[in-house]
């Protein structure tokens, strides 16, 4: 059942990538708040903090210092969270590299594997497959 | 009462012309001048001759004499000379055509008053006598000839020892002194003492002995001699023994030659763990050594050794193969070899077979034997599969090696370009550009700076071990070098040293500067920010190695990360913090790795990180 999007989240290290990204989703006037952390652990910390409105997209990279995409996933699953099922998380990765394939591919948790950099008309469509 | 011989002059003559006449041996009576007055039938038998045709014809002249001019000769020195009788042994010329040996005596007969009469002649025929004795002359120079050329010596003994005969001595011996003298005298003790009891024993047993001896001579040679002595009968009596002696010393070199040869081959086939093996394939016999048993897994005691039993213990796979070589190999002549799998019966274990095998047939006959050798060739297999493999991942190496240079070498261009022009666009034209704009083209060419040392890092890291030079390094002039390329960052941070004594090593220069030069810039890149950092360095042998210590007072690591460090692109901090690829510990993982050892961290989060790791003593 397809909700209404709420707010983004965007988890990557680079922040040359969150800015990139949140620009084309600024320039696709979505007019919904996008938030950027820098790491899997940054990104639980702002999932549990009981002032932020939980994003129902998250853009989550792979590679990131001491807790990557998986180990993230991994976290992510154990989490009590209201509406969890409604959270889409789409994995933005540099490069899906077979043996980094290997690594995720059984996540459930995944919906989507991208390669990055975001674009619009990827933008588009997840908004469309996913969401009113 | 004897009978007095009382002959009268008549009767005398009576009586001697009737011996005369019915003599068998030949008779004439010549008149002094030769004439023959007077033949026997007995001679005119001798010759087939009528009376006639010899009467009064003069003796020595007479057809049937062969050689007159000796005839005369003879008859005349009869004549002259005080001698009665003379004979001769001559040919006389039958009627027939042939001769005939005859032996001739010619006798002078006197009258009462010792006055010569008349000459007797009397003639026996021996041709039959001169031809036996002609014949065994031949035979015995024929024996002469024989026993003289063959180099065994060949004695005929008396029963007390004395040599009848011998057909040639050993040198340094007169024959003649020889012949006629003991044999006891002139052989070694023992056989001489061999020989007088086997002449004993052949008198008694009438049978022959045959027997071997051994004799060292002067120059201590040893010699070998076979005997053959065996009786010789005269009236079914043992009379003399032949003795007959051949030196062997050659024949028994070469029997104990090969018996040597033989427990050598022995040897070495059991040393080697080889079976010897041989095939009659008209009997279907197959003859197995207890090796091959144990090779393939049978027992001796129970195994029918027939082929295709032989095949059935062979892979099936591999059978196919066997059974056809094995039909080749009648049809031509070369060596066959191979391998072939089989499961042992006795543990399961499966093991590769080697063999090699060849007909032991000539040419000319029906190829019917194979003979053939098996050994177990597992780990030949086993070092030629590893042989292949590594060949192969070499092979592999070499392409990524190769790759990995020239991706980056490839890469290097493009990005140069994106620097060059980003820096144009914000060293020349800023300017034209807005807030926004400038922040883009400053994260472009960081960007592009971070792939740049990303690209070097990445090439230098599949680079290590490359120069494979393995020399002899001085540590303690290493670290010297380390610390002048790192001196920028040393005098920068304050840096401290304490250097405890360092070990000469065996191994590749470049590649341990950059261990020492990675662990170190670490070590000041994530110092705390309250102290200047300070680096203990120690070193002690353990077994065959040293293992090196490498203890700083920064940051720390938390004990989760302490093994993902060495991670190729492994990071724990962001970018901005900390600067750096993630390449270093990996880098420093491969270079530790290459001179055998192994590198881990220890770590106290804020209070410092000690690098351990191992190198080949």
């Amino acid at each position: 059942m397809k909700t209404k999007l709420n707010s983004i989240l965007l988890i990557d290290d680079q922040p040359e990538d969150n800015l990139f990204h949140s620009i084309i989703i600024e320039e696709a006037k979505l007019q919904k708040k996008v938030s950027t952390v820098r790491n899997g652990i940054e990104a639980l910390q702002f999932l549990t903090a009981e002032e932020n409105e939980v994003p129902n997209l998250i853009f989550l990279d792979y590679a990131m210092p001491k807790m990557n995409g998986k180990e993230f996933i991994t976290a992510f699953d154990n989490l009590d969270l209201n509406n969890k099922s409604d959270i889409k998380i789409v994995m933005l990765s540099s490069t899906l590299s077979p043996f980094d394939m290997k690594e995720v591919e059984q996540l459930q948790s995944i919906d989507l594997f991208k390669r990055k950099p975001l674009t619009t008309e990827m933008l588009v469509s997840i908004l469309q497959e996913y969401f009113n | 009462m004897k009978t007095k011989n009382v002959l009268n002059l008549s009767n005398t003559q009576n009586a001697y012309k009737s011996l005369i006449k019915h003599s068998t041996v030949g008779q004439l009576i010549l008149h002094l001048d030769g004439k023959i007055i007077i033949s026997n039938q007995a001679f005119l038998d001798l010759l087939s001759l009528t009376l006639s045709e010899i009467q009064l014809k003069t003796f020595w002249n007479s057809d049937f004499q062969t050689n007159r001019t000796e005839s005369l000769q003879n008859f005349q020195t009869l004549l002259d000379s005080d001698k009665q009788c003379v004979d001769f042994e001559k040919e006389y010329a039958h009627k027939a055509g042939h001769t005939i040996w005859v032996n001739e005596s010619v006798h002078k007969v006197y009258s009462p008053n010792q006055k010569l009469e008349c000459i007797l002649v009397m003639a026996v025929d021996i041709t039959t006598a001169k031809c036996k004795y002609k014949k065994l002359k031949e035979s015995e120079s024929y024996l002469m000839r024989a026993t003289e050329h063959t180099s065994a010596i060949i004695t005929i003994l008396d029963l007390d020892g004395t040599v009848k005969y011998v057909n040639h001595v050993v040198e340094g011996i007169n024959i003649n002194e020889y012949v006629g003298s003991s044999v006891y005298k002139w052989l070694p003790k023992e056989l001489s003492n061999s020989v007088k009891t086997n002449i004993s024993e052949i008198k008694e047993h009438k049978q022959t002995i045959q027997f071997e001896s051994k004799f060292e001579d002067p120059t201590r040679q040893i010699h070998y001699h076979f005997h053959d002595m065996s009786p010789i009968f005269t009236n079914s009596k043992v009379s003399g023994v032949t003795f007959v002696s051949s030196d062997i010393s050659t024949l028994k070199n070469l029997e104990e030659n090969l018996d040597r040869s033989k427990s050598l081959v022995e040897l070495g086939m059991e040393a080697a763990e080889m079976g010897v093996w041989e095939w009659d394939s008209k009997e279907d016999k197959l003859i197995w050594d207890e090796t091959v048993h144990q090779l393939l897994g049978t027992d001796s005691k129970t195994f029918v050794s027939t082929f295709q039993n032989f095949l059935s213990l062979i892979e099936e796979s591999d059978r196919k193969i066997i059974a056809s070589q094995n039909k080749q190999a009648f049809e031509s002549k070369e060596i066959y070899e191979g391998h072939f799998r089989i499961i042992k019966k006795i543990d399961g274990q499966l093991r590769w077979i080697g063999y090699k095998s060849k007909f032991t047939s000539s040419d000319n006959e029906e190829r019917t034997r194979l003979l053939g050798v098996v050994w177990d060739s597992t780990k030949e297999r086993e070092r030629e599969l590893n042989r292949i493999k590594s060949k192969t991942l070499e092979k592999q190496n070499i392409e990524l090696k190769q790759f990995a240079y020239l991706a980056s070498h490839d890469l290097k261009s493009p990005l140069l370009t994106i620097s060059s022009y980003s820096s144009l666009l914000l060293d020349k034209h800023q300017n034209m550009l807005d807030a926004k704009a400038n922040t883009f083209l400053v994260i472009i060419n960081k960007a592009a700076e971070r792939m740049q040392t990303q690209i070097k890092d990445l090439l230098d890291y599949s680079l290590i071990g490359q120069n494979k030079k393995d020399v002899s390094i001085n540590c303690i002039q290493l670290m010297k070098e380390v610390r002048d390329n790192l001196s920028y960052s040393i005098k920068e941070s304050n840096c401290t040293f304490d250097i405890a004594a360092l070990p000469i090593i065996q191994g590749y220069k470049t590649e341990l500067s950059l261990l020492f030069q990675n662990i170190i810039s670490n070590a000041i890149k994530y110092g705390s920010e309250s102290i200047a950092p300070h680096i203990i360095i120690r070193c002690q042998k353990e077994n065959k190695f040293w293992k090196f210590e490498i203890q700083d007072n920064g940051i720390g690591i938390e004990e989760q990360y302490l093994s993902r460090i060495f991670l190729l692109f492994e990071r724990l901090h962001f970018q901005d913090e900390y600067e750096g690829t993630g390449i270093g510990l990996a880098h420093c993982k491969k270079i530790v790795e290459l001179h055998g050892g192994e590198i881990w961290a220890t770590s106290k989060p804020l209070k410092g990180t000690s690098f351990h790791f191992t190198l080949r003593a």
